[in-house]
């Protein structure tokens, strides 16, 4: 990156006078109760600083706020809480288990594998810890190690929970279409489940929907999640590229409204405005290019997904596309990892390079008719099928 | 609530961790002034993060004014000096010239910038700055410097985490070495990946360890009369794509890249039927190498393209990149000629390997060629 970058330095400035406001903190400790919450017990903790059970609970509920609200601050806020403690080897599983969940976060995964083992291991109870190395396990494409975390999970958590940690198992072990019928089921008997994993069951719907060919399914799944009034970003995702694909980019433009502060709907965004010649499109492209390069910057490689779907549809660079598809894919195995690498192995005419989702694809028996109809053509190109 | 956050939590991570903001950075530029003793530092840090620490939002009301940031001056000086030291031949340099607080917008927010300096005294060997802004109350705080060495004016980024809080400042030109060994690696990979490239090779080269004799294939009988023959093929394959590779990365030639690509295609076509006629084509590999090999450099090319070359150090680059292929090629050919060595008087290699080998060779380049060519 050039000295002369806009990131970089740009002319300095003094404010011309002292009630000028400068800058506005992301969420107000007024008006938040969480953040009035973590921001008092900083300040207990800076007068008992050798308090563990303290620090725990701080890093515990920064690392909510960061879920809550995407801000990756949050997360190292909750590194630094627990660092004091790593070399005390703790025997609180709430520790480890915090500690699991921060190093996934940063994509260690086998650390965080590790961690949530200790804390189930020191609390055999704690349904989280199972939750979160189900969750792990899907992401690095082993999902006979979910489905049996899954299992451990069962009679600790409430029933459509259950089911769904089950059901997502066994969509990627060539078990789709009942694993379909059971989560559908379970959905349709249980209005009296949380939202939260309402959302989340839909979700999970709205895919296995899609790759049963059932795009009225799909959406009608997705309406669904959406009318729980619960803004989630990543449905929000899930739904714009549903409707991406079907050549419906003014819906999405809609749909993701005021959305910019998010980089994964920021890279919807820009792409529906580009397909439907909106002129924001331009900036929004910008501003995401910016992003991407703030974040190499700083060596940070967590979402190369997105940066690869970038370079590919929007910068047109299908080489540097693959290159951060294949680093992706290194560590996420997910069905849509394994399809950007397939994608940009394709449009980079490097067939081999996507061998390693391929190869995922031959064994696991997963079903997508837009994974098979890639692998067609990879092995058309000369990769195997 | 918990299993609600239970649940949401998985959700989240089944999608991958996605940011929605940018963590904290703050960016630091370092120049060595021309005495080659004063550094002169520019440092811009998040007004958030400087609040985190410091509590500038005296009335809690979310909103920072300037005058609540210019009243702390002092307390934030203090604490950047105390954050940020430079060591010259084992001394600490001490700090000169503070400038006044002012702020800058980055692409997240409004930024103090602070500007001093550092007496080192003479700078000859051993300059090293600490960091360690933050890194107590967030780990995934970064340090982003761009250093300028006396002299230059190709600054050097450096990225300061918990785990490299200390690093040496080099004093030398921004290192060439760092660069041939990023583009040499590159080198290697695309020619791994490059599926087009390795069957073009592998065409010319399977024959290497046969002799033609009475319209038969015969084995050769040294290690030595193969090994000649595959220096021959490899160097003007070589010779070749390093030619056009350098022309076109320099911007004196440019070929359209659907041509380039369907001739790459067909040259593996014609490599690979020529093993099975074994005519004088098949004794001139080294040529069909060299002609062809001007072909896929274009094609090397347009993967250096996408890469973006460094315009300070395009030379090197190019160099590396080029030798980085080499260095992949002869990794293939090391797994491949001890093995076509030790199988060439079988029926197998003269039969399974080269002619049906070749055979399914050229159909798969020509479907490739196919596509390339009518663009399928």
């Amino acid at each position: 990156m050039s000295f002369t970058s806009p990131l970089a330095q740009a002319a300095p400035f003094t404010p011309a006078n002292d009630a000028e406001v400068v800058e506005r903190l992301p969420a107000r400790a007024a008006d938040d109760p969480t953040l009035r919450r973590v921001e008092s017990l900083r300040k207990q903790l800076a007068a008992q600083p050798q308090d563990a059970a303290l620090r725990i609970e701080i890093a515990r509920r920064y690392f909510d706020l960061a879920m809550a609200q995407g801000d990756p601050r949050y997360v190292g806020y909750a590194s630094g809480a627990i660092a004091p403690l790593a070399s005390a080897d703790p025997r609180d599983a709430a520790y480890w288990l915090v500690r699991g969940q921060l190093e996934q976060y940063n994509h260690d995964f086998e650390a965080a594998l590790a961690s949530l083992a200790r804390a189930a291991e020191l609390a055999p109870a704690l349904a989280d810890a199972y939750a979160w190395r189900a969750a792990i396990f899907m992401v690095q494409a082993r999902a006979r190690e979910a489905l049996a975390e899954c299992e451990r999970l069962a009679p600790l958590a409430e029933p459509l929970w259950a089911v769904g940690c089950r059901a997502y198992a066994r969509a990627g072990l060539g078990e789709l279409q009942p694993a379909f019928d059971e989560l559908s089921r379970a959905a349709g008997a249980s209005p009296q489940a949380t939202p939260a994993v309402r959302l989340w069951a839909d979700t999970r719907l709205a895919e296995m929907a899609l790759r049963l060919q059932r795009p009225e399914d799909a959406e009608r799944f997705f309406r669904r999640a959406l009318g729980l009034d619960i803004t989630d970003q990543f449905l929000l995702a899930a739904y714009a590229d549903f409707l991406l694909a079907r050549q419906r980019a003014p819906e999405a433009l809609k749909l993701l409204a005021g959305w910019e502060r998010s980089d994964i709907l920021l890279l919807r965004l820009a792409l529906a405005g580009r397909a439907a010649n909106d002129p924001r499109a331009n900036e929004w492209t910008g501003e995401l290019r910016e992003r991407f390069q703030a974040a190499a910057r700083r060596g940070d490689t967590l979402h190369e997904w997105e940066a690869a779907r970038f370079e590919l549809e929007v910068e047109n660079r299908p080489e540097r596309a693959l290159q951060l598809a294949a680093e992706n894919y290194k560590k996420q195995k997910e069905p849509r990892d394994a399809e950007m690498l397939m994608r940009t192995a394709l449009a980079a005419n490097r067939p081999a390079a996507a061998e390693p989702a391929l190869a995922w694809l031959r064994s696991s028996g997963y079903q997508d008719p837009a994974l098979a109809a890639l692998s067609q053509q990879l092995a058309a190109k000369g990769g195997q099928r | 609530m918990k299993r609600l956050l239970l649940t949401l939590a998985v959700w989240l991570l089944a999608h991958g961790a996605a940011l929605a903001h940018k963590p904290s950075d703050s960016y630091l530029s370092v120049q060595a002034g021309e005495d080659r003793s004063t550094l002169t530092i520019r440092w811009d840090i998040a007004l958030r993060d400087l609040d985190y620490v410091l509590q500038l939002d005296r009335d809690g009301n979310g909103e920072l004014t300037w005058g609540e940031v210019r009243s702390r001056e002092a307390d934030i000086q203090r604490l950047a000096s105390g954050r940020l030291s430079f060591v010259a031949n084992g001394q600490p340099c001490p700090w000169s010239d503070a400038a006044p607080l002012q702020l800058d917008r980055h692409s997240d927010g409004t930024y103090a910038v602070l500007g001093f300096a550092a007496q080192c005294g003479p700078l000859a060997q051993g300059l090293t700055l600490r960091y360690s802004l933050l890194f107590d109350v967030d780990p995934t705080h970064r340090g982003l410097v761009q250093w300028r060495a006396p002299g230059e004016e190709q600054p050097q980024p450096l990225v300061f985490a918990v785990d490299s809080a200390e690093q040496p400042l080099s004093l030398e030109a921004p290192s060439a070495w760092e660069t041939l060994r990023q583009y040499v690696w590159e080198g290697v990979w695309h020619i791994w990946i490059g599926f087009d490239h390795i069957l073009f090779l592998l065409a010319l080269l399977l024959p290497a360890v046969l002799r033609r004799q009475d319209g038969r294939w015969q084995p050769v009988d040294s290690l030595r009369a193969a090994l000649v023959d595959v220096v021959k093929v490899v160097t003007a394959f070589t010779l070749a794509h390093s030619i056009t590779l350098s022309l076109a990365a320099l911007g004196l030639v440019s070929l359209p890249s659907r041509l380039v690509e369907s001739v790459i295609a067909a040259s593996v076509v014609v490599a690979a039927l020529a093993n099975l006629r074994g005519g004088r084509a098949s004794r001139r590999r080294w040529l069909m190498a060299f002609i062809f090999g001007l072909i896929h450099g274009f094609g090397f090319a347009s993967v250096l393209a996408d890469l973006g070359l460094p315009q300070n150090a395009l030379v090197l680059a190019l160099v590396g990149f080029n030798v980085g292929v080499e260095l992949g090629q002869l990794a293939i050919v090391a797994v491949f000629l001890p093995l076509a060595f030790a199988l060439r008087r079988t029926g197998f290699y003269r039969v399974g390997v080269l002619q049906v080998g070749s055979l399914l060779i050229a159909l798969v380049a020509l479907w490739w060629f196919v596509e390339r060519a009518f663009d399928l």
